[in-house]
């Protein structure tokens, strides 16, 4: 076990490393000038000139590349030039509450929507009611994130007026309430979503389960339903659900760009959209590292628990 | 001494009606606007960024300049009580106001005017090559000059006015420019104006907050006149939300979490202009014009685009109704600079013109004309009109389309292009339309064109340099044609029935502005 | 056994269902059972239609008399009507027929980027099924890039390339390519195990022959599974990356373009951004749908 959690480990510096060049690369070979972006579109030629040499960029990219490394080294991420003088750590940390938010509410609206629907239309299977719970998840899947969004703006923050239509209240400075209000819209949006695919994932894990010969073997001793379905069914169909909530963490982490901007969120999504637009070489990158890096990590993490939940999976070999 | 106390019993008597004029004030009236604006700066630090977020947001409001701009155009002192210039245009002296309090308690003397002014001139090459080697030097605690070798009478313009404001910071501020970047830090965003920068969260807001020592100048029952005259902060606090998407300020202003919005698209003004409770205006924001590489192109090819134009049919696809089709490369607001020479060139939609013109050239028709423009304005639609109008001339365009960072890097380089669609914001001078210019790009190397410039740049008067600019803007029109001008966009604004007190000068300005309960 | 470093939930899910597949050895193709399901033939139609709308757009609007590019300034923004089915948009062209050209273009991109991202991905699964170095080398690339979220690297390759039709499908092949790859590899590496490979290899086979006669097809079902979806995907991606203003530029009348375009009109013309969004949803919905039927069939113990 310490052995498997160590190899993974190290496999990460070569992924990490690999992230670190690509993106580099990229973000270095997209045509545009920072420096331009910080002096805004009247400035002079000449004035950007100047600016561009003071921040290192006439440099070699493989001398850029270095001394970035290095620095990151020494946890140290660079000064952003989009919000000019802030420390990229500072602006990250920043960012990064309205997301860690933003994915904790919208999964647990994808748990409470998804499982209990998932598990009915396995339970009811070939009804109307599993019909319905498949059609609803197949749209949900089907359904653009923003189109959803623009159409819940439209029916609960303008028409009804229920809920405000964007914005971000922060959970520590503002309050419970304020940030629920305003959290409520794009957690829907992203949940929803979410919630179509898990419902799929928990019917088929379920349906598997509820298959299988000691389920049949429950039935025949006499075992009560309800008893089958959560103790025995749900129990198994538990590690599909841990997948796909890992999973919609990780895509709610950094995949929510389009949610963010939509309901104008100050996150990490919104963030590298805006640093890309605005050539923010050192926050694009370091973004990147960071997302990359918790992908990698909570991908461990769900193999560490499938492993502790299910003996049968070997992890070390 | 005697002048020094009288200033002080001065400045009491108006802290005291002050105090008086704001607890009435603020019965019946919110303590915070919340101000729906459609991007945030890049640093906020007036020097440096020439964003008109951060200038609409800043100047008059957190800091002050020397002279400021008065609704007619002209020059009006306002952190100093009067200034000289010579005959001749060459020598400028300021007298500064007493008892002027920063934001950090300290009193303004010619020190932090002298600190300012140079760093200004050291960031802003424009200005800097106006004055040549000279510098702002201080000749008492009160009084400021500065002597050039030549006459420069825009000099006052671009203080009061230019994208890059000249602003005056406390010395400490100056001092406190970081080596890495050569910005100001947010923590040294000191004024002398009535409100002060408190916070910028990023991505979020930027609070403004009543600076209660604030020293107003002007008279307290004269309205606001341009950006000059007496301010008076009736509300604690003005937050600017950052909100990108116009849907998005749209939205807030009808749920009543914004009371103001900028950047209002047609698409919501009949919905805004048919609830009382809304009020919305639109001004002229700027110029709408593709500017034309002219190494590249010939005069007839740009003069035949001009002929054939439908400036309403261009402009409608992308603005609705906010916009029109005046003529002139300044903006109406801007009364004494405003001149309609060469309107009679402008957009003319006649066919028949402009094949004779097209004629002329040397452009082979096979070729497409290579245009650049940026995404996020759709602006591209405005191009794929003017496509269809010259394909009757037999021309193709051909349109590439980037990202706003990467087209401010496309047009530098002279061969991937024959134009670039882009609007320009106002400036405080003429002479700093960047496509007259001979190195910006698009290249006006003209040089008829740059004689007339610096015969306007050196004029001793403003007269005289009037007389030049409506020689410069005939002749574009008539003969060099370095842009093909559109016409000007409007911005539309709205905000709560409720909002009163502010002003409207190229922008919006809160500083007298209250909100009822 | 190989060694599994690094598994996704994906290739679990797949591992797992190939174990079964092989035990059972039951891989009979049985249409009788796709068309008895409901919802799978409600896919299957809906793709024929909007691969038939692709096809035929320049036929039924060249006999409506209308174009999707030509723009009449004075009928902008004309609600629907006999002349213009769906009305018209800003600049006053015919939406019915940017709607059906734009079936062009997302049938074109979500075919190519599925096919692309398909054989490359599969390629390169089995070539990393075969050598340790090799597999070492391309997992940990495609660790890489999974680990980079797909629309913000998407969004990074539409800015280093430019933003035109062939670069948006480069960037989305490129994203879909490291999910194929790990799908082909895992399933390549459990066929590899099989007692008649090793038959083969010991008969003195090539090793490509046995790769491309004998692995490929063995591990297709689960590549075209995920092509189906991958196809579903990218028609979805295309949208999101126009939303964020980074996807295929104007005039084309891409169906994510539209709805981008649309947002800014969304009081005063509401069929602009109401048809394109019809139709994106229909076709990513056809797509999902068959791709289950297909699931179904192909691979019957990991579907319903």
């Amino acid at each position: 076990m310490k052995k498997y959690v160590g190899k993974r480990l190290l496999s990460l510096i070569p992924t990490i490393l690999i992230v670190s060049v690509v993106i580099f690369l990229l973000v270095h070979l997209t045509p545009g000038d920072p420096a331009a972006m910080m002096l805004g579109d009247d400035a002079t030629l000449e004035d950007i000139a100047a600016l561009h040499t003071k921040l290192g960029l006439d440099d070699p990219i493989v001398v850029q590349y270095v001394r970035w490394v290095g620095r990151c080294l020494r946890g140290d991420f660079g000064i952003s030039t989009a919000v000019v003088g802030q420390p990229v750590a500072d602006l990250i940390a920043s960012h990064f509450q309205p997301t860690i938010c933003l994915a904790i509410y919208s999964q647990l609206i994808t748990i409470l929507i998804a499982i209990p629907a998932g598990m009915y239309a396995a339970k009811k299977r070939g009804t109307a009611g599993d019909y319905t719970v498949s059609v609803f998840s197949i749209m949900g899947i089907s359904l653009p994130s923003f189109l959803l969004g623009l159409g819940l703006i439209m029916l609960l923050a303008v028409k009804l007026r229920w809920l405000p239509a964007a914005g971000y209240k922060s959970l520590t400075a503002d309050g419970f309430v304020p940030f629920i209000r305003y959290m409520t819209l794009p957690a829907l949006s992203l949940g929803f979503i979410h919630a179509a695919y898990m419902m799929r994932m928990t019917k088929t894990a379920m349906l598997e389960v509820l298959g299988s010969d000691y389920i049949r073997m429950a039935r025949s001793k006499g075992v009560r339903e309800g008893s089958i379905l959560f103790k025995h069914g749900f129990r198994n169909a538990l590690l599909t659900v841990i997948t796909v909530v890992g999973q919609g963490f990780i895509s709610a982490l950094a995949g929510a760009a389009v949610v963010e901007r939509l309901f104008n969120i100050p996150g990490m999504g919104s963030l590298m959209v805006d640093s890309i637009e605005k050539r923010d070489y050192q926050v694009i990158q370091a973004i990147t590292l960071l997302v990359a890096m918790l992908n990698v990590v909570i991908n461990l993490i769900i193999d560490l628990i499938y492993g502790l939940a299910d003996p049968r999976i070997r992890l070390a070999d | 001494m005697g002048r020094k106390l009288l200033a002080l019993a001065l400045m009491l008597c108006m802290l005291l009606t002050m105090c008086a004029a704001v607890s009435c004030a603020e019965e019946g009236y919110r303590d915070v606007i919340n101000i729906a604006d459609n991007d945030q700066g890049a640093s906020y630090d007036l020097h440096k960024d020439t964003s008109v977020n951060v200038r609409n947001m800043l100047r008059g409001t957190v800091f002050e300049q020397l002279v400021t701009l008065k609704a007619n155009g002209e020059i009006g002192p306002e952190l100093c009580e009067s200034y000289e210039v010579n005959e001749t245009s060459t020598e400028f002296t300021f007298h500064l106001r007493q008892g002027v309090l920063f934001h950090n308690g300290k009193e303004m003397t010619s020190a932090d005017v002298v600190a300012s002014l140079n760093r200004w001139l050291e960031c802003f090459s424009t200005a800097r090559k106006m004055v040549g080697d000279a510098t702002f030097v201080a000749v008492d605690d009160y009084t400021v000059t500065i002597s050039l070798q030549n006459s420069a009478i825009m000099l006052l313009d671009m203080m009061a006015g230019a994208a890059q404001a000249a602003v005056i910071y406390p010395t400490e501020s100056i001092e406190a420019v970081s080596a890495d970047t050569g910005f100001i830090p947010v923590e040294y965003f000191i004024g002398t104006g009535p409100y002060k920068f408190t916070e910028w969260a990023v991505d979020q807001y930027v609070q403004l907050d009543r600076f209660d020592d604030y020293v107003p100048y002007g008279d307290p029952d004269a309205p606001i006149d341009g950006l000059w005259g007496y301010k008076h902060a009736y509300t604690r606090t003005l937050k600017y939300w950052i909100v990108k998407d116009a849907a998005t300020r749209f939205n807030g202003l009808m749920t009543g979490e914004y009371d103001f919005a900028v950047k209002v698209t047609d698409d919501y003004l009949p919905a805004l202009q048919a609830d009382d409770s809304f009020v919305t205006y639109s001004q002229q924001t700027g110029m709408v014009s593709l500017v034309w590489n002219k190494r590249n192109t010939d005069k007839y090819l740009r003069l035949a685009f001009q002929a054939i134009a439908n400036a309403d049919d261009l402009n409608t696809v992308n603005y609705g109704s906010l916009y029109d089709t005046d003529p002139c490369y300044m903006e109406k607001d801007q009364s004494s600079w405003y001149t309609t020479a060469g309107s009679e060139y402008f957009c003319q939609n006649n066919v028949e013109l402009a094949k004779e013109l097209l004629a002329q050239s040397d452009w082979d028709a096979s070729k497409p004309i290579r245009i650049l423009v940026s995404t996020g304005g759709h602006a591209e639609d405005m191009l794929l009109i003017l496509q269809q109008e010259v394909a009757e001339l037999g021309l193709t365009l051909e349109l590439n389309i980037t990202d706003r960072s990467t087209l401010t890097q496309l047009r530098k380089d002279e061969t991937v292009y024959e134009a670039y669609f882009t609007t320009f914001s106002s400036v405080a001078v003429p002479s700093l339309r960047s496509f007259l210019d001979a190195s910006y790009a698009g290249w006006s190397e003209d040089e008829h064109l740059q004689e007339l410039m610096l015969a306007m740049t050196t004029a001793p008067t403003r007269e005289e340099a009037f007389a030049r600019w409506e020689e410069i803007q005939a002749y574009c029109y008539s003969d060099y044609c370095p842009v093909l001008m559109m016409g000007h966009f409007h911005q539309a604004a709205a905000c709560t029935a409720k909002l009163t007190g502010y002003n409207v000068f190229l922008t919006t300005n809160f500083w007298n502005a209250k909100l009822a309960e | 056994m190989q060694k599994d470093t690094a598994r996704t939930p994906e290739e679990r899910a797949a591992l797992e269902a190939a174990r079964r597949q092989l035990v059972r050895e039951q891989r009979a193709v049985n249409l009788r059972r796709f068309l008895s399901n409901r919802l799978s033939v409600v896919g299957l139609c809906i793709v024929t239609l909007m691969l038939l709308t692709a096809l035929l757009a320049p036929v039924v609007t060249g006999a409506m008399g209308l174009d999707p590019y030509s723009a009449v300034v004075r009928d902008r923004l004309k609600p629907p009507s006999a002349a213009h089915p769906f009305g018209t948009d800003n600049l006053g062209r015919d939406i019915f027929a940017r709607v059906l050209y734009g079936a062009r273009i997302s049938m074109t991109i979500g075919l190519v980027v599925g096919l692309l991202s398909a054989i490359i991905g599969t390629t390169l699964g089995l070539y990393a099924s075969t050598n340790k170095v090799l597999d070492n080398v391309l997992m940990r690339l495609c660790d890489g890039l999974k680990a980079i979220p797909n629309i913000l690297l998407a969004i990074t390759l539409m800015a280093v390339l430019g933003a035109n039709m062939h670069n948006v499908i480069i960037s989305l092949t490129v994203v879909s390519i490291p999910g194929v790859a790990r799908i082909a590899r895992s399933q390549a590496l459990l066929v590899r195990e099989q007692t008649y490979v090793e038959a083969m290899r010991a008969a003195g086979a090539g090793k490509n022959r046995i790769l491309w006669r004998h692995v490929l097809p063995n591990i297709l079902s689960p590549v075209i599974v995920q092509m189906t979806f991958n196809f579903a995907s990218a028609i979805i991606s295309e949208a999101s990356l126009s939303f964020l203003g980074a996807g295929i530029p104007i005039p084309a009348p891409s169906w994510g373009g539209m709805l981008n375009e649309a947002r800014a009109y969304i009081y005063t013309g509401w069929w602009m951004i109401a048809f394109p969004a019809v139709f994106t949803m229909l076709s990513v919905l056809g797509f999902n749908l068959f791709g289950d039927g297909l699931r179904d069939l192909l691979d019957p113990l990991s579907g319903r």
